[in-house]
């Protein structure tokens, strides 16, 4: 009976041999070089294409690959010279110029003026549909020329008088303006090879990049790798050659690839499982620090009783943000009582609405709710589906329920939607209660702030203040850093302090894992950039990289083939 | 046989139009659009956006140029991934789903099999409980439990595979263990119940009585009889491995296309769900094809036989 | 005296000790799931300071994130999965009853054209349906039930959507079995007196060929719950599952598989929850073979 098994066993596995022959013919084939550096750098990018790309790890790929006016500092995130060497900028803040050093493409085109023309004229044409085309807004008639209401460009407010010059010209003096330089929407791309290529102009092979690095191959969530590119004006800077950038779905897999030694560095912060951080933070490898980013409620200021900013302040000094912070998110957040994060340099926020019970019933009772008697059952609407970073948003929600029921006695329901689901609800002004994120775009105040003035397309509370439109509109045109600050610390004060059409919640940290003996050049900044070409290994050769932990396996001629296999098989 | 063949495939098409129909109506229905992201575009911008992928046409409109494009062999443009095909999608990550698949079918028939034969063999002994048990629980923990316990185990503790990623042979055994174990559990429990059924027969009580060996009684009769449910499981197992495929994928983030259909579903990418499930609903129906041509021969060969 | 055929398969049914054994488990489970979340009502929500506490006499099967009682939760999450399973189980029923007993007693034409339908949808993978299903349905399920003035089932659109789409799903198998069963009872004679007698095809179907076909269905019914149960986890998974604050085992055991990590393991919340499910899993299994084994004459012992 066993010999009939072994017979049928046989018999199955015989069919087999062509397949497992084959296999092992393409196992011992050359092997790919293995990567000097290999980063987890969050889900598979949408897009490369630095005009129309909005999510952070392609902006990370971005600015490896492409380099805009100014770049970022590895250290402060704040803008230096990147293809431009230097610039001039009008006493009334309005004009800048830029002299462009010489450089060249990847190709050995040299990199003209005219260049970041077309690029712009590209990234503001409404074709393009770029959903960061405001950044440019700041330029003059670039906001016309997006929506289509002018057609001819040369009288947006840039242009090239020759080679290396770039004139821009803004419509109020824009402080961060030269941080928006170093934005990937406003980079440079190469006409040529757009033209030639269309919607595949940013594949491997194809792609004409100004960047420290080029793109090598590109497998659909499977790899991205870079290799340094000799035709970058400082690539004698850049040491490393060959870098792979992984997409990872699971913070579980992110964090098992990272351990095992088969990546260096995770630096996205969804891919870093909350529940384990208590005990990840203990490690030294584990680098956290201030983000700008704000994690927080909206209230539906259109709907009863959320209308009232009694009520609206009375939820938001019940939440006890410590407990949050401390027990859920685990991650060393600051609880947040106003909007802006800390770390914007020179600008300190006002204190907000702080962690108070009694004055929060006090305030529910002058609202006409003592003791919550009356207050209507409402719902909390949250974004949680597949597991994952999102899952926090599920947790925070629970315990905010459950402190508005302890503090308030009040009722809520939560509501969990898909995504985009949510996104839809939350425009609409379909929800109750919401949760909500802002990440910063650039190191100012005015990022966060403007969302709340009456209309914006980000506002999506229903709440509106003439004062603080005024205010807003005052700090773009103000030209006194001090002065500024203080419009914006008044605008602050008016939105968490007295109308509180949002809770804040906490303050995002950027949590990025490496080993700090063996790598340098990753610096603790509030936008979270670090530019890979800035990264290098710690005193040794990049040969000796290869034996990590692990990568010496016994079975070293598997382990080398990195060919893809499988990936052609029929 | 010809016209059969002939008959089966004439009649995928309308099939596969009707499937897409009815998944491109369920999308659209989905309230949430592709292009809704946390910052509000603004309006004109949105606009442009929805032209360029003809969104702003009617409903009819839009299927009926999706299917004028489909016959040229032109699956779109992905409306997550903005410089992919879906043609290039397929392309990259198809492959690498059917080889695990493959792989894993082929382990699940060398394991379940002879497992099965085994347990018929030594029914209602300790044999065949242990085995039944063994099964059991192939098919009652889930395979996303499975997984991280393996990868646990295997990759991180004992350090004998890579924990996750898709390169080379190494990288591919604890995926295909993982996606295995349900189905090997299953064909152990079909195999069985198949050989039990098949050893009970008149033929078999025949063969006995003339004195032949329970080895030969086993493997040249029973088996032939015994496997026929086996054969016709083989086309819903097809479909179970690709479904299961999703997890294993998402656990050893293995680039293969079940990400890419969950991913946009939950992205509301049209296109990309339409490709995806018309890509699956062909490669189905003619494996199934060819899983019933397999029995047919099989079935006409027993009959010949007795 | 011999005895009558239901009774001889008892006989048969509690000689299978492993069959007997698992209906007693299920027994105590259910009984559990009826008992403990209401005698526990509040426990089910109720968060406290004690965040991941290994279990102890308070919290038998120890707490999670919220410091929410493990023990309370897991029967919680049992009756959900339970009903789900039947529920999804029945609606599998009666769709693959009717067409199959349809399909079985028409015969010709219209049985291949009935029975090919069913073959195609074999080929196609549940897992994508359904996926599409509670994806786009459950908003437009939500608000036009809320529309209708239900405003406490539109709530609930998501466990309705998993009854209806994993029943759905599972009927095919059903199907199958009550027409082969249909196609073996028609050709007997009591069908032909009945026919002679004028009795219409739905009387027929309904009072004579039904009834027989009960044994072998209830066999499958049982065979379906556990794969209702598991398909539901892996929704769970992908986070299309039971929303909470409700809970499933499946739900329960896709929050808990986060505990198996090589950095910190909070294994009550996995195992508990894994086990439990596992066991009524195995245990579902075992009945309905023992069921099966028992209404088969066929089976050697």
């Amino acid at each position: 009976m066993i010999d009939a098994a072994r017979r049928l066993v046989c018999s199955v596995l015989s069919l087999q041999s062509p397949v497992l022959l084959f296999l092992l013919l393409l196992a011992g084939c050359a092997p790919q070089r293995k990567a000097d550096l290999v980063i987890i750098n969050g889900t598979e990018p949408e897009t490369l294409d630095p005009a129309i790309m909005t999510g952070q790890p392609e902006g990370r790929l971005a600015i490896a690959l492409f380099e805009g006016l100014t770049a970022n500092d590895p250290k402060t995130s704040s803008a230096i010279p990147g293809v431009a060497e230097r610039w001039d900028i009008s006493p009334d803040g309005k004009t800048y110029t830029f002299h462009l050093r010489r450089c060249q493409w990847s190709n050995g085109d040299p990199i003209t003026a005219r260049d970041f023309v077309w690029s712009w004229q590209r990234t503001l044409s409404p074709k393009t549909a770029s959903e960061y085309a405001y950044q440019l807004f700041y330029v003059n008639n670039a906001e016309e020329f997006n929506s289509g209401k002018l057609t001819d460009f040369s009288q947006v407010g840039v242009r090239a008088p020759n080679d290396h010059t770039l004139v821009v010209e803004l419509h109020d003096p824009t402080p961060f303006f030269l941080d928006l330089c170093a934005f990937p929407t406003l980079s440079p791309i190469h006409r040529g090879c757009f033209e030639r290529w269309g919607d595949d102009w940013i594949k491997a092979g194809k792609l004409v990049s100004n960047g420290p690095f080029v793109l090598d191959s590109w497998r659909i969530n499977d790899k991205i790798r870079l290799r340094r590119n000799p035709n970058y004006w400082n690539t004698a800077n850049v040491r490393l050659e060959v870098v792979d950038v992984l997409p990872v779905g699971s913070a579980a897999t992110a964090l098992n690839l990272y351990l095992t030694g088969d990546a260096d560095i995770i630096w996205d912060k969804g891919l870093i499982p909350s529940y384990l951080l208590d005990e990840l933070r203990k490690r030294p490898d584990c680098h956290t620090f201030g983000y700008l980013g704000s994690y927080f409620y909206r209230f539906n200021c259109t709907r009863k009783p959320f209308d009232d900013p009694r009520v609206r302040r009375a939820l938001t000094l019940a939440v006890d943000r410590e407990r949050i912070v401390t027990r859920i998110t685990k991650g060393g957040e600051k609880p947040a009582t106003h909007l802006t994060p800390p770390g914007i340099p020179g600008y300190e926020s006002p204190p907000g609405l702080g962690h108070d019970p009694e004055k929060a019933r006090a305030e529910l009772a002058a609202a006409g709710f003592p003791d919550g008697k009356g207050f209507p059952r409402f719902k909390i609407l949250y974004n949680a589906s597949g597991g994952g970073a999102a899952s926090v948003n599920e947790q925070v929600a629970v315990e905010i329920k459950d402190m508005w029921q302890k503090t308030l006695g009040i009722q809520c329901d939560l509501v969990n939607q898909e995504w985009k689901v949510y996104l839809n609800s939350m425009s609409n002004l379909d929800y109750d209660v919401c949760r909500a994120s802002w990440i910063g775009d650039y190191n100012d105040p005015n990022t966060f702030m403007d969302m709340f003035v009456t209309g914006g397309g980000n506002n999506r509370t229903g709440w509106s203040h003439k004062r603080y439109d005024e205010l807003i509109r005052a700090a773009g045109r103000e030209l006194d850093v001090a002065n500024r600050w203080k419009i914006f610390q008044e605008a602050e004060a008016l939105l968490c302090r007295e109308e509180s059409p949002i809770l804040p919640i906490y303050f995002y940290v950027g949590i990025n894992f490496f080993d700090g003996a063996k790598w340098e050049g990753i610096y603790p900044n509030v936008l979270d950039v670090h530019p890979i070409h800035a990264i290098r290994r710690k005193n040794g050769r990049m040969e000796e990289w290869k034996d990590g932990p692990r990568s010496s396996q016994s079975f070293p001629a598997f382990q080398s083939s990195s060919l893809p296999i499988f990936h052609f098989l029929p | 046989m010809t016209a059969y063949i002939a008959k089966r495939l004439f009649f995928m098409v309308p099939l596969l139009l009707v499937i897409s129909l009815i998944a491109f109506l369920l999308l659209r229905l989905a309230p949430g659009g592709p292009f809704d992201k946390e910052r509000k575009m603004p309006p004109a911008i949105e606009a442009n956006i929805r032209a360029k992928y003809h969104l702003d046409w009617p409903l009819w409109r839009q299927y009926a140029g999706y299917v004028g494009d489909l016959c040229r062999g032109d699956l779109g443009l992905s409306l997550t991934y903005k410089n992919w095909t879906i043609n290039e999608v397929v392309a990259q990550t198809l492959p690498v789903s059917m080889a695990l698949g493959w792989l894993a079918f082929w382990i699940s028939l060398g394991i379940g099999i002879p497992l099965g034969v085994y347990a018929a063999a030594r029914q209602s002994q300790l044999g065949d409980y242990g085995a039944t048990v063994l099964a059991l629980l192939g098919i009652s923990v889930p395979s996303f439990v499975i997984g991280p316990i393996f990868v646990l185990v295997f990759a991180v503790k004992l350090g004998l595979f890579p924990v996750a990623l898709w390169d080379t042979v190494l990288h591919a055994i604890l995926p295909c263990s993982v996606l295995s174990a349900y189905f090997i559990a299953k064909i152990m429990r079909i195999t069985r119940e198949g050989m039990i059924g098949a050893l009970q027969q008149e033929f078999i009580t025949a063969a006995r009585a003339k004195g032949l060996s329970e080895r030969t009684v086993l493997a040249k009769h029973a088996l032939k009889v015994g496997l026929l449910p086996v054969v016709s499981y083989l086309g819903p197992m097809l479909a179970d491995l690709f479904t299961g495929s999703f997890v294993v994928e998402s656990i050893f983030q293995v680039p293969g296309i079940g990400t890419f259909f969950v991913n946009g579903m939950s992205n509301r990418d049209t296109t990309m769900v339409l490709g995806l499930v018309l890509v699956y609903a062909v490669l189905l129906l003619l494996l199934n094809l060819i899983v019933d041509i397999a029995y047919h021969f099989l079935d006409r060969r027993i009959k010949l036989h007795e | 005296m011999s005895k009558s055929p239901a009774q001889m398969a008892w006989q048969r049914f509690r000689r299978n000790r492993a069959a007997v054994l698992s209906g007693v488990f299920l027994l105590f489970l259910v009984a559990g799931a009826v008992i403990v979340p209401t005698v526990k009502r509040d426990a089910l929500e109720a968060i406290s300071d004690a965040q991941f506490h290994p279990p102890n006499a308070q919290y038998l099967f120890g707490t999670d994130v919220h410091g929410r009682d493990l023990f309370a939760r897991v029967f919680y999450g049992t009756r959900i999965s339970l009903v789900v399973g039947v529920v999804a189980a029945v609606v599998s029923l009666a769709i693959g009853v009717v067409w199959g007993a349809v399909a079985g007693y028409k015969g010709g034409r219209t049985d291949s054209i009935m029975m090919r339908f069913v073959d195609v949808l074999y080929a196609l993978p549940y897992l994508l349906f359904v996926i599409v299903l509670i994806t786009t349905l459950d908003e437009l399920l939500n608000k036009t039930l809320g529309s209708w003035g239900m405003p406490g089932l539109a709530a609930q659109s998501r466990i309705l959507l998993l009854f209806g789409g994993l029943g759905a799903v599972s009927w095919l198998t059903m199907s199958r079995i009550v027409r082969g069963q249909i196609l073996s009872l028609k050709a007997q004679t009591f069908v032909e007196a009945s026919r002679a007698q004028g009795a219409s095809t739905a009387h027929i179907i309904a009072r004579h060929l039904l009834p027989n076909t009960w044994g072998i269905v209830i066999v499958y019914l049982t065979l379906t719950i556990p794969s209702v149960m598991l398909m539901e986890s892996f929704l769970s998974f992908l986070g299309l599952g039971i929303r909470p604050p409700q809970a499933s085992l499946g739900s329960l055991i896709a929050d808990g598989k986060n505990a198996i990590n090589p950095i910190k393991i909070y294994w009550w919340l996995i195992v508990f929850p894994g086990s439990t499910m596992a066991l009524t899993l195995l245990a579902l299994n075992f009945l309905g073979d023992g069921l099966r084994d028992a209404l088969d004459p066929r089976t050697k012992k």
